[in-house]
């Protein structure tokens, strides 16, 4: 298997404070990566450095081969890495189907006078827009709900599957997931776990940060341990849940709850 | 020549680094920037214009009497416009800036309801009284706006750095939240930054009129033009940046109109931060922003 | 037989209202990327006095003259947007404002060219071209029934109107495009836009350029109907005016600044009482809009309501 994203001794400091040091770990193309760790172990943090919101300080990040250090955050989306946000962050005033299509601007070329002179090559792309959005909107289990409607109406689940919906709209072939689960109830949880096993027979890799550990155990094929800023483990899921150092790290010096 | 256009210049400086800390306490602590202030210290001109001139009072009195009306004034601007925005959750921080624009158009045109478009003499008692010193003539008009503008630069940076109620604003302007967590009431903190600031506005405006000998409706915003050149030149929110940048444009200003083009006094401002935003947005004296979330 | 209901007078107004339109279309574009510019006033004045000079000392055409003005006012806007971006909402604010100033004291200062303070006169007015140029082809304004005063006034509002509709078809257009979402992605939430792929700052000086095109093209349209400008028609006040037609009318959507633009030139009409006071009550509609609407009159929820009320009228 080859390495879809590598990442090479990458270290973030904000004013001389470490928040992330001598992170290396590589994710193989087609896999589920899980990224585990107590609250400020960095993970969102190496989201937001992967994705170039704030460039890594010292060490290199690869993707597809390629250093993708230095490229701004449109760039890397453009590149094949789409993201979610642990607050979800949708487009609130516009609508659903709004929401997928701005997922779609960097799979898309029209400029302002093709799209305002309405040509026929604007005018196809914007029904290929407009399949793919209801195509995705269906995958993510929206097709119920109204494509008309605000964004910020929909409730708290259907937003989250919303921004997994515009995240793919960009055709990634790695998907970045902050807390995917977070603040739902088991049904909904299991919900987002199918939604995940689907895209990935899209041949869609996936990053997956997330607190509830029957999900990430269930989900992931490979997990890496995040504490204060480093890496202190990694692992198929087995041997994570026994290591002894997570456990004391992650669940606690004693023998873990479930819900740590 | 060259020295006596210094000390007009400097003069002129210490009036706009005046102007300048009122705008650069606002954002200090609201993160905000309040263009009604221009207007705030037009109306702190013409009290103390009214005082002095029609009413003959002794010019402390002016002074007190220009501080109180400009003090209210900001009282009422943080009551009536940036209140009811702050308990809205989600407002935009362009909101803020619209309704102190609002302010100020307001009270621009209600000056010129009430005093007319045209020039009111600033006479003070003491304005031909001047010192020869050497080839040097120093007017005691100047020597007096000096020195008021270095006693409250210096006041408020005592102020800010010795007692409680300076140490708290302080806090609020490092981060509102956690000020709150501490027990500062943010919402009196605010409330008293904009007056303070306000009520340093009418200083001002009292020692405008004492510069100029004239003031009108149009030296708030002319002023306040430059205040806000000043702050970004300085940087936002720094104390000692307002300072510094008052100082520099004044005596810039002054040598232009000495040496050069006197027509474009005005646009040196402009000319200057859009300058320094190429250069150093951040300003002279301001750190760099880091939003530290995306 | 004139047409005796053909006021030169509310043409005139007419005119004006369509020229506050164009401005109002040019701060909603700047908005509806989430930039504050309070410099459309200073875009204006390259426009306008770009047109009247071209006209006036180099006897350039009317059109050619005004669509100079509007790119140079657009380039203008390229090299203004192109800094202020890397700054937040409050500094391209008042870098924005500094700029219309430094034009402005442009104006008045470079005598030679300008005029300075008195300010460009006799610039060619388009109504009055438009019949010369007629009256040599043999038509007279009285074979359509016309005086010439109303043909006239009647000719420079249906050119603004015209140019007004383009400009506005384009734009309402260009907001159900991939570029108008990417706009309003920006507003909403630039970081999200940007995770997106979206180029922010691309887009960002795209639409400040498009803003200060559209200013500019309003000011040379503005001076080939009043026939004379002067740095006092480019004032803060002006850039503040501009701004004020979005706030009311509505930044959310285009309509909202058109609505705005047109119903704050038409009250001073409507309402004398109201002329006197129009600049205080500009200054509390502001802040009474931030506080109570700060959506503006007209917002895309409202529009729905309409457009689906005017559907359940329909069958």
């Amino acid at each position: 298997m080859k390495a879809l994203l590598s990442l090479e001794r990458v270290g973030k400091s904000f004013g001389g404070l470490a928040a992330l040091a001598d992170i290396s770990f590589s994710v193989e193309a087609g896999e589920i990566l899980g990224i585990i760790g107590p609250n400020g172990a960095g993970k969102t943090t190496l989201f937001n450095v992967i994705t170039a919101f704030f460039p890594p300080t010292e060490g290199t990040v690869i993707f597809d081969g390629r250093p993708i250090g230095g490229l701004p955050p449109h760039a890397i989306a453009h590149r094949g890495i789409s993201r979610t946000f642990q607050n979800i962050r949708l487009f609130s005033a516009m609508s659903v189907e709004e929401n997928v299509m701005v997922g779609r601007h960097c799979r898309s070329r029209a400029g302002v006078w093709r799209g305002v002179l309405r040509t026929r090559g604007q005018r196809g792309e914007e029904r290929e827009i407009r399949e793919r959005t209801r195509e995705l909107l269906e995958l993510v289990g929206l097709e119920g709900a109204d494509p008309g409607r605000e964004a910020r109406a929909l409730p708290y689940g259907h937003q989250r599957r919303l921004e997994i919906a515009r995240s793919l709209a960009a055709e990634p072939r790695l998907l970045l997931l902050d807390e995917p689960a977070a603040g739902m109830n088991e049904a909904e949880t299991r919900e987002v776990f199918e939604l995940i096993r689907r895209v990935r027979l899209l041949g869609v890799t996936i990053l997956l940060i997330e607190h509830d550990m029957s999900l990430v155990m269930k989900a992931c094929d490979r997990l890496v341990v995040f504490n204060f800023g480093r890496m202190i483990a990694e692992g198929p899921p087995a041997a994570i849940r026994k290591d002894p150092r997570v456990i004391e790290a992650y669940l606690g010096p004693e023998e873990g709850s479930e819900d740590a | 020549m060259f020295l006596e256009q210094a000390i007009n210049g400097i003069t002129l400086g210490g009036i706009y680094a005046i102007v300048a800390l009122g705008y650069t306490l606002v954002f200090g602590v609201l993160g905000i920037i309040n263009m009604a202030h221009g207007e705030i210290f037009m109306f702190g001109a013409f009290v103390g214009m009214l005082l002095v001139s029609k009413a003959g009072v002794p010019l402390p009195v002016a002074f007190l009497g220009a501080i109180a009306a400009a003090a209210s004034m900001g009282l009422l601007l943080d009551r009536f416009a940036l209140r009811p925005l702050r308990k809205r959750p989600g407002a935009s921080h362009l909101a803020s800036l619209i309704s102190t624009i609002g302010v100020s158009i307001l009270l621009e045109n209600a000056a010129h309801r009430i005093f007319g478009a045209g020039n009111h003499l600033f006479e003070t008692p003491f304005s031909d009284i001047r010192f020869q010193a050497g080839s040097v003539t120093v007017y005691l008009v100047q020597a007096a706006i000096l020195g008021i503008s270095l006693l409250m630069m210096a006041g408020l940076s005592l102020w800010l750095s010795r007692t409680r109620a300076g140490k708290a604003l302080r806090a609020t302007a490092e981060n509102l939240e956690t000020a709150g967590l501490l027990g500062v009431d943010t919402n009196r903190m605010i409330t008293a930054t904009v007056v303070i600031a306000s009520a340093m506005g009418g200083v001002a405006g009292v020692l405008v009129g004492m510069a100029f000998n004239f003031i009108n409706n149009r030296i708030g915003l002319s002023m306040g033009l430059k205040g806000l050149a000043i702050i970004i030149f300085g940087g936002m929110g720094s104390v000692y940046g307002a300072m510094a940048g008052g100082l520099i444009l004044g005596l810039s200003e002054t040598f232009v109109v000495a040496y050069g083009p006197a027509g474009y006094r005005d646009a040196i401002a402009f000319v200057t931060i859009i300058v320094v935003l190429l250069v150093r947005p951040q300003g002279l004296f301001g750190q760099a922003v880091s939003d530290g979330k995306p | 037989m004139p047409v005796e209901w053909l006021n030169p007078y509310h043409l005139q107004v007419g005119s004006f209202l369509l020229i506050n339109v164009l401005l109002g279309v040019s701060i909603y574009i700047t908005l509806s990327t989430g930039q504050l510019s309070l410099g459309n006033a200073g875009f204006m004045c390259i426009g306008a006095y770009t047109a009247a000079l071209l006209s006036t000392k180099c006897g350039l055409p009317i059109p050619a003259g005004i669509a100079l003005g509007a790119v140079l006012a657009g380039s203008a806007g390229v090299l203004v947007g192109l800094p202020s971006l890397r700054l937040s909402g409050v500094y391209l604010a008042i870098a924005t404002l500094g700029f219309g100033e430094v034009i402005r004291a442009v104006a008045v200062n470079w005598e030679t060219l300008t005029g300075g303070a008195v300010g460009v006169a006799a610039v060619p007015q388009m109504g009055r071209v438009l019949l010369a140029n007629l009256a040599d082809a043999g038509f007279a304004p009285g074979d359509a029934g016309l005086r010439p005063n109303q043909f006239i006034a009647l000719s420079v509002f249906l050119i603004l109107l015209a140019v007004t509709a383009l400009v506005i078809a384009f734009f309402l257009r260009l907001d159900r495009t991939r570029v108008g979402r990417a706009y309003a992605a920006i507003r909403l939430d630039e970081k999200a836009a940007e995770a997106m792929g979206i180029p922010v700052t691309y887009y960002k000086v795209l639409a400040f350029s498009q803003g200060a095109m559209v200013s500019g093209l309003a000011g040379a349209l503005f001076a080939h109907s009043t026939s004379y400008i002067s740095p006092e028609d480019f004032t803060y006040h002006r850039a503040v005016e501009i701004l004020v037609y979005a706030v009311f009318g509505g930044s959310g959507h285009l309509l909202g600044s058109v609505f705005g633009a047109a119903a704050l030139t038409l009250l001073p009409e409507a309402l004398r009482f109201v002329s006197d006071y129009r600049h205080m009550l500009y200054g509390l509609l502001l802040v009474l809009m931030m506080i109570y609407r700060p959506q503006g009159v007209i917002d895309p929820p409202l529009l729905r309501r309409l457009h689906r009320a005017r559907a359940e009228e329909a069958p």
